[in-house]
């Protein structure tokens, strides 16, 4: 805000007044000196309390929440001081898109505590600090503003957005299917691999009661490995093959907060579709037991690579991978696929999200299959993103390999066309 | 508020406390009743308010809205101007006559004449307030800036003030103006607040404004009521009061002189509609105030010793006395007078010389001022008096009609007393009725002791004369002279006060003084107020009065003799009469008078003449030592400050502007650039300051060094351009590479004396570019 009552131009009439006494000795310049002097002084000294023994607090439920979710945050304005404050403007400069928390506070008395809720709608994936939190303040006539950071105490992470496909393909033959690989494990697998006595530490849903009874002792369970592929997600996060459409965050996604969470739209980026594809689809695979990995090359020359698993937790880290995913790589898909390839066990299905329109892409895929691997290509239309086009050429190629294509275009119910890959 | 797509402003309570305060500065202008049709004034100012605030509102340029405003002006203008003159005159008559009034005085004032016609004033005022009016209501809604809105209405409420100072009370205008001004500058930092609130998306609750305007308006009331009123509270601190004026004297003295000159061909202009007024028909005997030495009347009149007659230049007399304060409670008649037909008779007296002075009046006045008694002034005039039971007038005062502008002369003549000290003691207590009805008044407040002090003073002596000579020496022995005094507490008498308690006052408790004792003792008396003779003029009968010269006198009726001058004031040389021995009572003027003993008192008025400007010097003195002591806290403030200076080094506080910029910083204001430079250069190492001259050199002539540039190549840089700096910047040079990147620490003061002598040098070739054309 531009500052339009600086103290300068007090300061300056109260020269001129005192400059207009001295000269004409006439009473009225001393009442203006006053004036202008008890104008001054008296903001100055009002500014200078306003903050002082003013402290501001706030406290989050949870800091993992989800894209299209609501984050709710407790404010805390506390005046220690006897004196009242006037007015108090709390000011939340935290990054998170529609941040709620700023609030002016009036008449805050000694000795009072207030407080708030802010509610936000999540909208963008990402980790945003908790703050600064900014306390502001200053004087009836703006002469003297005043404020004070307070540093943030915290960060949001917030996961990408994920739908909850019904179908997806999977290649023939090879899923579900296979030897079990003898491989003791903690999990709760489809395959039981025998009992033996319980041990404190054992969970009790792995009591086997039958042989409890049996033996009358208590028995537990032993699994095996699931002998189901594993679940190779490949995630393009090469800075040349993203593409986007200018976008600003719609005042209905902020505001309405009583809307449901599917009513968020994606930015029209293919950064936040493949984010939000491969989000989705680890979840569908994680839902059906199977173990899902991530790789992607966001950062650097060094892709990153998350071993396949299942459970929760998995989940958890792929979801905060992804929230902190920015495609700022350098290292094409292909490349990254055909690199990673060695490394993956054959019959593991890998699952290509892409915005490339490049011919490469084709051939790394033929490599998978050359390498026993079952793919999957998720496509990006990058000309609906305002990107190059090449999409349907590319996805024809591709499925010229006998290789399920998916076909993503902006603004399409993410769900139904995950549904439809390979239809 | 409002505030649509093309960025304006638009706040009803906002409008309303503009509107209010440009019309408070229009009826400051309507009270000084300077021309008819003021009140003119206020409709142009509301009609250009309203204007202004739709102009700034509209979708047009500045240049166009200013257009707008002009043509607008051009019509709101005549059109008001128009409507001062009959309504049964067209409309096309009305403006040709206005058309020719105006160009008439224009001429007048292009001739250097004094211009007759208020229309001109009244074209200025009107064009001036619409001006300002249309600007502050533009400037509202177009940029929402407090002060551009209200600053130069102020100044010239203030302009206003300055030519309008008499009346007290009339300094209340600008309270309210500056109330109102206040008020709206709280409410646009709020809105803007506002503004700001909305832009970050921060939530306000709705009863923001019910919050905060108790608030607001306490405040605001608070700081205007406080600077209204401390004045008189800092008369209540004399010593300080005293201080601060003694300290200032001498600088408002010599300052207002050259506003004086600067200004002086403007004096006639100004003088044109103010009129100075110093006494009315009440007088309270008040607090005092230091006056200026700004001239008031320039009197010529027939030379005279000093002794037997006193110059007084009078404005009017008071006889009836109340609580503190005197007025012309009896003398309530008036009569129109002109110098042809002066119609008004006076009682026959002895003793006394008909003497003619001219006046001339520096500043606008409708009091005429004469020397005592007047019985003739060449001005048409209206008389305050009293009708004596004979048909002779007691005449209290005269008001010129119409008053006189600065610069204008008039002749009064007076009959003034040359009575000798005989001729007093021998004229008995025979008073007309007239005189003792009106001028024996006491009030039943005045105290017993008062009565007491009056019939100790007057013990032993058996005239009036006597007794009237002893209260003034009393009152000349005992109370001491003071320009100002202290509030009286509501419970005293305030001449018990003054006699008893004080010890201390001016002219209006000396002279006040004087008539409660005397007609305590049945001796009539009335107080005259005017100015005492002021500073004659070397080798001329000028006298030049000035406003300090301002004073209060008693007049002692004398049965056939008349009113005849006591000064008991101390600050003024006593009267002497001749005694008038070996004179038969009452026939005999001054010019019988013994020439030796007229000789013997002009040595002695001299030497009193003398002893009051040792009183004056004494006062110089104590102005010195007022001076010396003002040096003294400043010499001690300057210690102090030397202290904390030594204190801050010791701690390692910051540098002062390194301070002075984070104070800044935290206000969020920007500091300016000079100090940030300041700052940074405070920060500075001692050797890095000393090679900062090497930069500062090569930027002074005009070859800012590039960053990538080394030390060597900037002190190459330096020699090429100034070659008599090789020199100087070879040892900087050295020094720095020493320290920079030797093992041993080079040596400062070699490198500061060196980035002197770059200094020195670089500005000396930088004067010398200025100067010596290439």
């Amino acid at each position: 805000m531009k500052v339009i009552a600086s103290p300068h131009v007090v300061l300056a009439l109260l020269g001129l007044s005192l400059l207009a006494l001295a000269v004409t000795g006439l009473p009225i310049y001393a009442r203006l000196s006053y004036l202008w002097g008890f104008l001054l002084v008296g903001s100055w000294l009002w500014a200078a309390l306003a903050l002082r023994k003013v402290e501001v607090r706030r406290t989050a439920r949870t800091l993992r929440a989800q894209v299209g979710h609501i984050f709710q945050e407790r404010f805390e304005v506390q005046n220690s001081g006897a004196l009242p404050r006037m007015w108090l403007e709390v000011r939340d400069q935290s990054a998170l898109p529609g941040s709620q928390g700023s609030r002016v506070l009036t008449m805050l008395r000694g000795q009072q505590e207030r407080s708030y809720l802010a509610r936000v709608r999540l909208v963008q994936r990402g980790v945003f600090p908790l703050g600064p939190t900014v306390l502001a303040s200053g004087d009836l006539f703006g002469l003297f503003p005043v404020n004070r950071t307070v540093p943030p105490d915290g960060s949001l992470l917030v996961y990408p957005m994920m739908v909850q496909v019904r179908t997806f393909p999977s290649p023939p033959g090879l899923l579900p299917g296979g030897e079990a690989l003898r491989r003791r494990t903690l999990q709760v697998t489809p395959n039981a691999a025998g009992v033996r006595e319980y041990v404190p530490g054992d969970s009790l849903n792995r009591i086997h009661w039958l042989s409890t009874a049996r033996r009358e002792q208590l028995m537990v369970k032993e699994f095996e490995l699931d002998p189901l592929a594993k679940v190779w997600i490949f995630l393009d996060a090469a800075r040349e093959a993203q593409s986007a459409l200018p976008y600003s965050l719609s005042a209905l996604a902020l505001d309405v907060l009583w809307h449901p969470s599917t009513d968020v739209t994606l930015p029209p980026s293919t950064e936040e579709y493949a984010v939000s594809v491969a989000a989705s689809l680890a979840q569908y695979f994680m839902q059906r037991g199977r173990e899902v990995g991530l790789v992607s090359c966001g950062r650097s020359q060094s892709p990153s690579v998350l071993s396949p698993d299942r459970g929760g937790r998995q989940l958890g880290k792929i979801l905060e991978a992804l929230a902190l995913l920015r495609s700022e790589g350098d290292l094409p898909i292909s490349a990254l696929a055909t690199a990673q390839a060695q490394h993956l066990p054959r019959g593991s299905t890998v699952i290509v999200i892409t915005p490339s329109v490049q011919e490469e892409v084709a051939l790394a895929v033929d490599v998978l299959l050359r390498r026993g691997l079952r793919p999957v290509v998720v496509l990006l239309d990058a000309a609906s993103f305002g990107g190059l086009p090449g999409t349907a050429d590319l996805a024809a190629a591709i499925t010229a390999l006998n290789v399920p294509v998916c076909q993503v275009t902006n603004g399409v119910d993410l769900a139904m066309a995950l549904g439809m890959a390979g239809a | 508020m409002r505030r649509s797509t093309s960025a304006r402003w638009w706040d009803l309570s906002a409008a309303f406390l503009l509107l209010a305060a440009l019309l408070t500065a229009a009826s400051r202008l309507v009270a000084t009743e300077w021309v008819d049709h003021l009140t003119m004034i206020r409709t142009l100012t509301f009609l250009g308010v309203l204007a202004g605030l739709a102009l700034g509102q509209s979708c047009f340029s500045p240049f166009q809205a200013t257009a707008f405003a002009l043509v607008y002006g051009l019509f709101a203008v005549p059109w008001q101007l128009g409507l001062t003159l009959g309504h049964d005159i067209l409309w096309i008559e009305r403006l040709i006559g206005l058309a020719g009034r105006m160009i008439s005085a224009l001429s007048q004032l292009a001739r250097q004449e004094a211009v007759q016609d208020p229309l001109l004033f009244l074209c200025w005022m009107s064009s001036l307030f619409w001006a300002l009016s249309v600007h502050a209501g533009y400037t509202l809604t177009r940029h929402a800036h407090p002060w551009r809105a209200t600053l130069p209405a102020g100044l010239a409420l203030l302009l206003i003030h300055n030519s309008d100072p008499y009346i007290a009370s009339r300094a209340w205008y600008l309270a309210g103006y500056l109330f109102f001004s206040l008020l709206l500058l709280a409410r646009l930092t709020h809105l803007r607040q506002l503004v700001h609130w909305r832009q970050i998306r921060a939530h306000v609750p709705h009863l923001i404004v019910l919050d905060l305007i108790h608030v607001i308006l306490l405040a605001v009331v608070l700081i205007v009521l406080l600077a209204w009123t401390i004045p008189a509270l800092a008369d209540a601190l004399p010593v300080a009061r005293e201080a601060w004026q003694a300290a200032t004297r001498p600088w408002r003295t010599a300052m207002r002189e050259r506003m004086d000159n600067a200004f002086a061909s403007l004096r006639r202009i100004g003088a044109l509609v103010a009129v100075a007024d110093y006494y009315g028909e009440n007088m309270p005997l008040g607090r005092g105030s230091e006056l200026t030495d700004a001239v008031v009347l320039t009197v010529q009149g027939p030379p005279h010793s000093g002794v037997g007659i006193r110059y007084y230049w009078r404005a009017r007399v008071y006889d009836d006395y109340a609580d503190g304060v005197w007025s012309s409670a009896t003398l309530s008649t008036t009569q129109s007078v002109n110098p042809a037909r002066f119609g008004l008779t006076f009682p026959e007296l002895e003793g006394r010389q008909t003497l003619t002075f001219t006046f001339t009046s520096a500043v606008p006045i409708a009091t005429l001022y004469t020397a005592p008694q007047p019985r003739w002034v060449s001005r048409p005039a209206r008389a305050d008096l009293a009708r004596n039971p004979d048909g002779t007038a007691d005449l209290v005062a005269l008001h010129a009609t119409p008053p006189l502008r600065a610069g204008e002369t008039y002749q009064a003549r007076s009959s003034l007393s040359s009575v000798t000290v005989a001729q007093l003691r021998a004229a008995g207590t025979d008073y007309p009725l007239w005189v003792t009805s009106r001028y024996l008044q006491l009030p039943p407040t005045v105290t017993p002791r008062t009565r007491q002090l009056a019939r100790q003073i007057a013990a032993g002596l058996d005239n009036p004369y006597d007794i009237a000579t002893a209260v003034t020496d009393y009152l000349r022995t005992n109370i001491r002279y003071s320009e100002t005094v202290p509030p009286l507490s509501t419970d005293q008498e305030p001449l018990d006060w003054f006699l008893f308690d004080l010890g201390r006052g001016f002219c209006n408790y000396y002279a006040s003084a004087e008539v409660i004792l005397l007609r305590s003792l049945g001796i009539p008396a009335r107080v005259a107020v005017g100015f005492a003779q002021g500073e004659q003029q070397a080798g001329s009968n000028t006298y030049l009065v000035r406003q300090h010269d301002a004073h209060a006198w008693p007049e002692v009726y004398f049965p056939s003799l008349g009113w005849v001058e006591f000064e008991p004031t101390v600050s003024q040389s006593p009267i002497y009469r001749l005694s008038g021995e070996g004179e038969s009572t009452g026939s005999a003027g001054p010019d019988d008078a013994d020439r030796g003993e007229r000789e013997r008192l002009e040595e002695l008025l001299a030497l009193e003449d003398e002893s009051l400007s040792e009183t004056a010097a004494a006062g110089a003195r104590d102005s010195r030592m007022t001076t010396a002591s003002w040096a003294l806290f400043l010499a001690l403030g300057l210690v102090v400050i030397a202290l904390a200076w030594r204190r801050r080094r010791r701690r390692g506080w910051p540098p002062l502007p390194v301070l002075l910029e984070a104070g800044l910083r935290r206000f969020d204001l920007r500091p300016p650039a000079a100090l940030r430079r300041w700052a940074l250069r405070a920060v500075l190492p001692p050797l890095a300051r000393a090679y900062m001259e090497l930069n500062q050199a090569l930027a002074r002539l005009g070859t800012a060094p590039d960053p990538a540039d080394t030390p060597a190549e900037r002190a190459v840089a330096l020699a090429r351009l100034l070659p008599a700096a090789v020199d100087p910047a070879q040892r900087l040079l050295t020094e720095y590479h020493a320290t920079a990147y030797g093992p041993r620490a080079g040596n400062l003061g070699i490198a500061r004396q060196a980035g002197r002598d770059i200094r020195i040098l670089s500005w000396r070739a930088k004067i010398r570019q200025l100067f010596v054309r290439r």
